[in-house]
């Protein structure tokens, strides 16, 4: 019902409302009028049943007292009026049988034994009308009469009919009037709904509903009409604000590219330009400690040595910090690239550096990638780097590269790290080891971030201590 | 003229026992009596026969006359105390010598009929017979016993003569109205 409902518009709805309540009301008012017909048809009997026995009281009487059968016949046979009478019965003042109207016919119905007063009145869907009949205050007999309701079903049924046919006119006539009627409630609604939808696809926020009544329709337009107006105002400030915010943003990203630029243009011709006095410094160290080496004591030759080492040192700084600053702004070329390939021959070059170590190494087959192949390498040359380095105390190291549903992987079974400075993992000069237990300038993990970001792909480590680590990263497209 | 069977001690009585013969009587049940049916007859009679003015107003007593042979005497003389209309019945033998005066209904048999039926002429008495030829020769109403029944003439002239008023369901019942 409820469902049957809902998929009703409200046109039909309205229908449907109006045409079950006149249907109530005309199915009340003959169930009403059915009743009171009933009731007033079977008064009508009683009352005909009295009136016909009171007027053949005095002859019945006379014949009783007289013993009169033919008279008494007669009597029962006058009684016996139309069709809804079954059978009349008279008997005298000892309840013995003496006449029975029209004996021997085919509606005949069989007369009581002990007919009593007291019985009259509507039993077994018959009438049965018992009267005593007095003369002169002593009972001289009988009357009993049963009445059929057929009359009274025949004319209940008529109402019945009746009552149907003005179902049926009924119904048309309202639903014809109706139909005329219900325009001026459901119209504007259909007419509201068909904005609201349109602005709903649409998203025209200037359309307007139009009003047509002062009722609660015409407030609902009103109200619809208000709120659009609102959603408008607030669309608009959203829209300038949004441009404000877009220009402020375009504002701050052209003042940190020049910033960046700047930066960048600085850091590279900090490190370039380091490099010449360091090497001067190494150079002439150098120069002393072979020239002058037997002018200068053991101590001093030390402190060279030192001094050349630490040269040495901020050397590789520096050539660390111009890959980073190269990586940043170097143009991306992508291609795809033979993945496999390419983890091999770095594996095979950083092998090559320190070929005393036995280090198993697991490369996935046929992986691809597209990606710029020059940055990419410096990615996978570090993350292989830093494999070897953390599994140099481990006793049977083992590294393997692969990818899972785009995810690519580097595991070992190394160092590991402790996970609560995961966060300092990826940022330049963050080292989770110390240079004593672990080489290292705390920038390789900083450029193969910027790499894989530029690439527009993420990447995440996983690592238990004493375990090993597993980088994870992705790569756009 | 002596009053029959009406002694005043047990008068109550009586009327009940009276009442419910009547009641009996008037159900005209054919194993009964033809005397008391007979009787009963008459009593009905007079609830369909209507008197002078005079005689009706005066109300009080209906005096019912019996005279002749076989007249039932018995039988009718359980009428006594019986009401109709505002009267009582009263059952009174007539002698040979006896004036018809106070009589309301005579009930003559056998060869009284001759003797009494002219001393009714023109008065206000209802006359009732069982003699065949009763109605012709003046009476008012004549009983006739058809088989086990009993059916009745009626003598319309002689009772507007008498100055009483026949009802017409009587009339309707009666086998024959002259």
């Amino acid at each position: 019902m409820s469902a049957l409902m809902r998929a009703l518009s409200i046109k039909q709805k309205l229908t449907m409302v109006m045409l079950l309540t006149i249907f109530a009301g005309v199915v009340l008012i003959g169930v009403f009028f059915m009743g009171y017909e009933r009731v007033q048809t079977r008064e009508q009997l009683v009352h005909e049943i009295a009136v016909i026995t009171k007027v053949a009281y005095s002859q019945v009487t006379a014949a009783l007292e007289f013993d009169d059968l033919n008279t008494l016949q007669e009597s029962a046979n006058s009684l016996d009026f139309d069709y809804t009478i079954d059978v009349v019965c008279i008997y005298d003042g000892e309840l013995d049988l003496k006449a029975r109207s029209f004996p021997g016919t085919a509606r005949a119905i069989p007369c009581p034994d002990n007919p009593h007063a007291d019985t009259t009145g509507f039993v077994n869907s018959k009438y049965q009308h018992i009267e005593d009949v007095f003369s002169e205050s002593v009972r001289v007999g009988t009357i009993f009469i049963s009445a059929n309701m057929d009359y009274v079903n025949s004319q209940i049924q008529r109402y019945f009919y009746m009552m149907l046919t003005a179902l049926g006119i009924v119904s048309i006539v309202s639903l014809l009037v109706a139909m005329v009627l219900q325009k001026a409630v459901t119209d504007p609604i259909s007419e509201l709904a068909v904005t609201a939808a349109s602005i709903a696809t649409e998203r025209d926020f200037s359309l307007r509903a139009n009003k047509t009544s002062d009722d609660e329709i015409g407030q609902m337009v009103d109200a619809f009409n208000a709120m659009l107006v609102a959603i408008e105002q607030r669309d608009q400030e959203l829209r300038s604000h949004k441009a404000e915010l877009e220009s402020k943003v375009e504002e701050r990203t052209s003042e940190l590219k020049a910033a960046n630029q700047e930066l960048e243009a600085f850091s590279y011709s900090v490190s370039h330009d380091l490099r010449s006095p360091l090497r001067a410094i190494d150079g002439f160290s150098q120069a002393l400690m072979e020239d002058y080496s037997q002018d200068l004591d053991a101590t001093a030759l030390g402190y060279l040595e030192r001094v050349r080492m630490a040269s040495q040192r901020m050397g590789v700084l520096i050539d660390s910090m111009l890959w980073l600053s190269r990586v940043t702004r170097q143009e991306i070329v992508a291609r795809t690239v033979d993945f496999t390939l390419m983890c091999e021959e770095v594996v095979k070059d950083v092998r090559e550096r320190d070929p005393n170590r036995n280090i198993q190494v697991t490369v996935q087959r046929g992986m691809t990638m597209r990606c710029d192949s020059r940055l990419m390498r410096i990615v996978i040359t570090n993350l292989v780097d830093n494999a070897f380095k953390y599994t140099q105390k481990v006793e049977q190291p083992e590294v393997v590269i692969g990818c899972k549903e785009g995810v690519y992987y580097i595991q070992d079974n190394g160092a590991g790290f402790d996970m609560r400075y995961v966060d300092k993992l990826f940022g330049a000069f963050q080292r989770l080891h110390s240079k004593d237990e672990f080489e290292g300038t705390g920038v390789g993990l900083a450029t193969v971030a910027r790499v894989v970001h530029r690439h527009g792909g993420d990447i995440w480590a996983e690592s238990v201590v004493d375990r090993g680590t597993t980088f994870y990263f992705t790569v756009a497209g | 003229m002596k009053g029959i069977a009406r002694p005043d001690s047990g008068h109550m009585m009586l009327r009940a026992l009276v009442c419910t013969l009547g009641v009996l009587l008037s159900s005209l049940s054919y194993a009964e009596n033809e005397a008391q049916l007979k009787a009963a007859f008459v009593y009905n009679f007079t609830k369909y026969v209507a008197w002078p003015l005079a005689t009706e107003q005066a109300s009080g007593q209906l005096r019912v006359c019996v005279s002749g042979k076989g007249a039932y005497t018995e039988e009718l003389s359980q009428l006594v105390g019986r009401e109709v209309r505002t009267f009582r019945i009263d059952v009174v033998s007539l002698s040979k010598e006896d004036a018809l005066d106070g009589c309301q209904v005579v009930y003559v048999t056998g060869e009284d009929v001759r003797k009494i039926l002219p001393k009714t002429q023109n008065k206000a008495i209802l006359t009732i017979s069982d003699d065949p030829d009763f109605v012709a020769r003046g009476g008012i109403i004549g009983l006739i016993t058809e088989g086990r029944r009993i059916r009745f003439d009626i003598n319309l002239g002689r009772a507007k003569a008498s100055q009483l008023q026949i009802s017409s369901r009587l009339l309707q019942l009666a086998r024959r109205v002259e």
